[in-house]
């Protein structure tokens, strides 16, 4: 089985990340992307009291291209190194190597030019002031993004209706995690950015509000304002129904399109899940 | 296809809008501040108490003019008033900011203030002008104590003198500040260094006592610490109305501590900021 998966692979051309239909106006340029972490260990009472773990690589030579107006999704399992290279998209991780342009900004030498072209939502729901209320914390990030009080206090009420933020005055550390969540991307989308970074956008959502996020990315971000988004996801079914192109990432790497077609071949009636790509993909143990 | 409307519209100039974030950090501070009442008042407390405290040493030892206060013109009471009054700057730059900076990181807030289109000399000046707000209401408060609870008289307060001071003492301390906060991005830990830096900075700068009790070999090396030159200098300028030109040496010690300080803090703030970007340790939980 992995050996007709690898052949298959093989016959297609290998320029996994790039972009097709949108290969002559690209928003997102990354080329040869290496990150590797060699985290400071302090310990005081030895010699020498500083000293560097063991390397971890963590992307490796990742080549990528997304066009203007795209919507990438961007598989891999826990530790592929989604969440790293949205970072370092987002300018806040530096890469070991390579290089990075958004819409012909370096991201790496010129970050506070690149960072006015991006916004990046996590997962991470917590990441708020806990005794204000989700007002008042939209409208601090909302000052620290360059708005003006009153196109603040606009857009939160356009982002009120459009994501279903009930209860903004009341405070924060006693919203539901669903709601953290969306005030999380509320706060993502507060400046209307050129490219939305987005680390599994759905992931504390329920069903409806999961499909609302997704109309207003396809329908109002993407459609009507031409924004570029970046999916992370560990949904393919998410993926597939929102993305015009999906890549994946396995161990730091980019996989070829090929890989990802053999993959994505249903082996049973109930189609391609996540899961099974990732069975086939550790009887690949070369990758 | 339709492009997005650009933002930049919607602010007047950048340095106001970098101004409005300033403004915004400080007002989060407070309604921060302001939701645990509780921490606050027990804060009152805490300097009643101390000052308390102090006054009832002072009288147990007879209120004696000693030759060491003879300088100062003014009773133990209200010379350690003064220390305790001007110490909480200290405390508040140094431990406040790092604790500050470091409950950002494990809340995750400063990656995402960072990841905002911000220069990184706003958000460093929100958190030193917070710092120094709060530090100052602490101040005011054991100058209010100490007037109206305990009768200790300022009306020889040189206001140039003080100002003066005060400016930098502000500039200092936070430039240490800033530096320790640099050093937790990095290493994590910061605040415990601070409290060992802060005791040994009383213990040296004269906060409870003049530095000339302490023997000679100590007072050269207290020479070297800021907060015994900023503490010299506001005691003269608040007991004996000394004028600025009369206490030339301390604040020139203090003026060359800011030329060395500030560019270090900036410096090692963006050494901080550069080696967490590399070890992805902008947010930690």
């Amino acid at each position: 089985m992995s050996n007709a998966v690898i052949r298959r692979a093989q016959k297609t051309k290998p320029t996994p990340g790039m972009s097709r239909e949108h290969g002559g106006d690209t928003c997102i340029l990354v080329s040869r992307l290496t990150k590797i972490f060699r985290p400071l260990e302090v310990h005081p009472l030895s010699w020498p009291p500083i000293r560097r773990q063991s390397p971890v690589c963590v992307l490796r030579d990742v080549d990528l291209s997304v066009g203007r107006g795209e919507i990438l999704g961007l598989l891999g399992t826990n530790g592929a190194g989604k969440t790293t290279l949205l970072k370092i998209l987002a300018t806040l991780i530096l890469p070991t190597a390579g290089r990075i342009t958004i819409e012909g900004v370096d991201v790496i030498h010129e970050p506070h030019r690149a960072i006015q072209l991006v916004s990046l939502v996590t997962a991470d729901e917590r990441s708020f002031y806990w005794p204000l209320t989700g007002r008042q914390n939209l409208e601090f990030f909302a000052t620290f993004q360059g708005l003006g009080r009153d196109a603040a206090r606009r857009r939160i009420e356009e982002l009120q209706e459009q994501l279903g933020l009930e209860a903004l005055d009341r405070q924060f550390g006693i919203y539901s995690t669903g709601m953290r969540h969306r005030l999380a991307i509320a706060r993502g989308l507060i400046r209307r950015p050129h490219v939305l970074l987005l680390d599994e956008p759905t992931r504390s959502l329920d069903p409806v509000a999961a499909n609302g996020l997704r109309r207003l990315i396809r329908d109002t971000l993407v459609a009507q304002l031409g924004c570029t988004v970046v999916l992370a996801t560990h949904n393919l079914q998410e993926a597939e129904e929102l993305c015009d192109r999906e890549v994946f990432l396995h161990k730091g790497r980019l996989l070829s399109s090929g890989i990802v077609e053999a993959l994505c071949q249903p082996t049973n009636a109930h189609g391609t899940a996540l899961g099974d790509m990732l069975g086939r993909l550790t009887t690949m143990s070369h990758l | 296809m339709p492009r997005q409307e650009t933002v930049i519209g919607a602010v007047p100039s950048e340095l106001s809008a970098e101004l409005r974030k300033v403004w915004a950090y400080v007002k989060k501070e407070f309604l921060i501040e302001k939701s645990y009442t509780f921490a606050y008042l027990f804060s009152i407390l805490s300097v009643c108490t101390t000052i308390t405290t102090y006054f009832f040493i002072d009288r147990l030892f007879g209120r004696q003019i000693t030759s060491d206060l003879a300088s100062f013109d003014t009773s133990y009471f209200a010379y350690v008033l003064v220390g305790n009054a001007f110490f909480a700057y200290v405390g508040t730059a140094i431990g406040g900011i790092a604790g500050g900076i470091g409950s950002e990181q494990t809340r995750g807030t400063l990656e995402v203030l960072l990841g905002t289109p911000t220069r990184l000399w706003v958000l460093l000046l929100a958190v030193a002008i917070w710092n120094t707000l709060y530090a100052s209401i602490e101040v005011v408060l054991y100058f209010f104590v100490g007037a109206v609870g305990f009768d200790v008289s300022f009306s020889r307060i040189n206001w140039s003198t003080l100002a003066c001071f005060l400016a930098l003492v502000i500039i200092v301390f936070n430039s240490m500040g800033l530096i320790e906060a640099a050093w937790t991005l990095v290493f994590k830990r910061g605040t415990v260094a601070a409290w060992a830096f802060n005791g040994l900075s009383a213990l040296l700068g004269g906060v409870f006592f003049p530095v000339t009790v302490l023997p000679g070999w100590l007072q050269q090396i207290a020479e070297w610490n800021p907060l015994t030159h900023a503490i010299r200098g506001l005691q003269m300028g608040i007991y004996q109305g000394t004028a600025i030109t009369g206490l030339a040496y301390e604040a020139g010690m203090l003026g060359l501590f800011c030329v060395v300080l500030v560019p270090l803090a900036v410096f090692s703030w963006s050494w901080g900021l550069r080696h967490a970007k590399v070890e992805g340790s902008l947010c930690l939980h």
